[in-house]
């Protein structure tokens, strides 16, 4: 099934637990103890705080409390989306959730950037992700190219070449064993041997076993 | 829908066989099939056709269409065309995978036939991507696909609906939390999706 | 032999008697008789309808016991036959891939009711009972499966956390994303299907097939307009 946040996505917690930026706007009073470099026991306006996603997205768009900064890699990939150049970022050095760290964000951002360059660099990226799973191989470290969107999408569409290429050839060469039972095969072979030597009666009857 | 599914559901087609026996008809509940008289053309789905050839019983009689020269001109067809051309079975590639593995000396020439398949399956394939790519610049959320076999909606599933899923995802709220796009001047599609096609095919062929 | 041979050439007439009765209950006075064949080719786009849509749709108790009372009766007709007989290796296949299909669609049902469960329960609890997409059996499975997690999630987590942190169940129900894209292909013509979120409309052909986000073809394969693939 095709990734769709709900309370239970791993996922989706792991890009919640992310960090963001955030302006604070009044003083708040009693909560110095959110910013690290604070000695004051009031959180005062005009610091610069980071609090996990997980907190900011139960606040309000226009809360008095604080004003969210748009992530630096959301502007810079902002001229590569104007120009259509996105396929050669590699997204996923950016930000490992990307796309979806950019969908809680895009509300909070008042100039509209983020959820506009969401979209369109997906949009942009969709061809040579089609293209990259059908001529796998080749890719190095997909991991860095691609955002965990991207890696499941690549995934599945390099399962469906396989799950191709195999119909294709099973017919010519007729079925093959899998891997796992080859190893489980592998393993019962050695555990067979290993059982015969261990088992020192005379050695013949059970070398006999193995070549048959 | 994995290709096995495809083949599973592609296997209801009717092929003609030539038995080498007799046999009264068969009340299947698909419906009934024979009788079976030997040496005379019947038609049967694919699953007991190859089924019985296997066991010897019969003759495979290639469709119609399985032949070179057909196969050619559907080839050259699909080169010209820039729609999907309707193939003469919509099950092609199961039907010919079938009745060529079972039987290839049922069907003369059965290698060039394999690759003139093969080849238009792949032509039918990239044709298939490089509308996906217009229809995605286009930001259509629907397209028309006619003429598309299973086999070749298989080559882009799941992909290519999950993409299309996530774009929409993120466009809705792109335009839920606002209206006004031309901070970004990205909101036209005209202009900006002629030069975004151009770069992109570039960077991919 | 003869004998078998005569049972088998006559159930076609014998089963579509059957199943005229027992749809019957539905349609009334003008109950037209159903074949075998035409049950199958409704379970058969049950079955695809199922794979490809992303919730879970009507259920199909009457074709699946009409079908299941079929197989049981060629099989009663088969039990004289020899096992190698040439007729009963050909219905034993046919049966095999009737199983497969019965079984594969329950099978998706399944793993969408356990997906979606406490989703499916609550908007089965608002359907009339013609209207309900769980047969009897996978209900009471959605209803038992239900309790099971949310013993178990008592058990192992909830139980050692404040109270608010209980109340969270609304939160916790996973739902399908019903603008999931699907392949459609149009059984007949349908006009002003809208097919963008501006209202765009489309009238689609009769074997034209497309790629669209499900929800704005729902109604349409209930209805049995068009089917996915």
């Amino acid at each position: 099934m095709n990734y769709f946040p709900s309370y239970y996505s791993i996922e989706d917690i792991f890009v919640t637990q992310e960090k963001v930026e955030c302006k604070v706007n009044t003083r708040l009073q009693r909560m110095g103890f959110l910013d690290a470099g604070s000695e004051t026991e009031d959180l005062e306006p005009g610091r610069t705080i980071n609090l996990p996603l997980w907190y900011i997205k139960e606040l309000k768009v226009n809360n008095s409390y604080f004003t969210i900064a748009v992530p630096e890699i959301y502007k810079n990939v902002h001229k590569a989306v104007c120009e259509a150049e996105t396929t050669h970022i590699e997204l996923g050095r950016l930000h490992p959730y990307f796309y979806e760290f950019g969908r809680y964000l895009t509300p909070y951002d008042r100039n509209h950037v983020i959820g506009r360059i969401i979209f369109e660099t997906l949009r942009q990226r969709v061809r040579h992700l089609l293209d990259i799973s059908k001529n796998d191989g080749d890719q190095s470290k997909p991991e860095q190219r691609l955002d965990n969107i991207e890696s499941k999408l690549h995934e599945a569409g390099v399962r469906t070449n396989t799950l191709y290429v195999n119909w294709l050839q099973l017919r010519g060469n007729n079925i093959c064993i899998s891997e796992l039972v080859q190893e489980h095969q592998k393993k019962r072979k050695r555990a067979d041997r290993s059982e015969d030597e261990g088992s020192g009666d005379g050695g013949s009857p059970s070398s006999k076993r193995i070549t048959l | 829908m994995d290709p096995s599914i495809i083949e599973f559901i592609g296997e209801k087609c009717m092929i003609s066989i030539i038995p080498n026996f007799s046999n009264e008809p068969l009340h299947l509940i698909y419906g009934s099939v024979g009788p079976f008289r030997a040496g005379f053309p019947v038609f049967v789905p694919l699953w007991l056709a190859a089924h019985l050839r296997k066991q010897q019983k019969c003759r495979i009689v290639p469709p119609e269409w399985m032949e070179l020269e057909t196969l050619e001109e559907i080839k050259e067809e699909e080169k010209r065309s820039k729609y999907f051309t309707k193939m003469p079975s919509e099950h092609y590639m199961v039907v010919a995978q079938l009745v060529m593995s079972t039987s290839p000396d049922d069907v003369p020439r059965c290698e060039e036939l394999r690759t003139v398949i093969k080849d238009i399956f792949d032509i039918r394939e990239s044709k298939l991507r490089t509308s996906i790519d217009a229809f995605i610049k286009g930001e259509g959320t629907y397209a028309k696909l006619d003429n598309l076999t299973l086999l070749e909606i298989h080559s882009v599933r799941p992909i290519l609906p999950y993409s299309l899923d996530h774009i929409a995802r993120y466009q809705r709220m792109a335009t839920a939390s606002q209206r006004d796009t031309s901070m970004l001047g990205l909101n036209t599609t005209g202009a900006n999706s002629g030069t975004n096609s151009m770069s992109n095919s570039f960077f991919t062929q | 032999m003869s004998e078998s041979e005569v049972a088998l050439n006559d159930q076609d007439a014998s089963t579509e008697a059957d199943l005229a009765g027992a749809y019957e209950e539905d349609d009334d006075e003008d109950a037209e008789p159903i074949t075998a064949q035409k049950v199958l080719e409704i379970l058969e786009t049950a079955w695809t309808n199922e794979m490809c849509a992303p919730e879970l749709l009507q259920h199909q108790t009457d074709m699946l016991e009409l079908m299941l009372s079929q197989v049981a009766h060629m099989e009663e007709q088969m039990r004289d036959l020899e096992k190698n007989d040439f007729r009963y290796v050909v219905h034993q296949m046919e049966l095999e891939r009737i199983r497969y299909i019965m079984t594969s669609y329950l099978r998706c049902r399944l793993q969408k009711i356990e997906t979606f469960t406490q989703h499916i329960l609550n908007q089965e609890a608002a359907r009339e009972p013609a209207d309900k997409r769980l047969s009897p059996e996978e209900a009471k499975f959605a209803q038992e499966f239900a309790t099971h997690m949310d013993e178990y999630f008592h058990k192992v987590a909830t139980q050692y956390m404040p109270s608010q942190q209980r109340g969270e169940a609304e939160q916790r129900i996973v739902t399908p994303n019903l603008m999931s894209h699907v392949f459609l292909k149009a059984n007949v013509a349908v006009s002003g299907v809208i097919v963008g979120v501006d209202d765009e409309e489309v009238d689609l052909t009769p074997g034209s097939q497309h790629i669209i986000p499900y929800q704005l073809v729902a109604d349409l394969i209930q209805k049995n307009q068009a089917q996915l693939i």
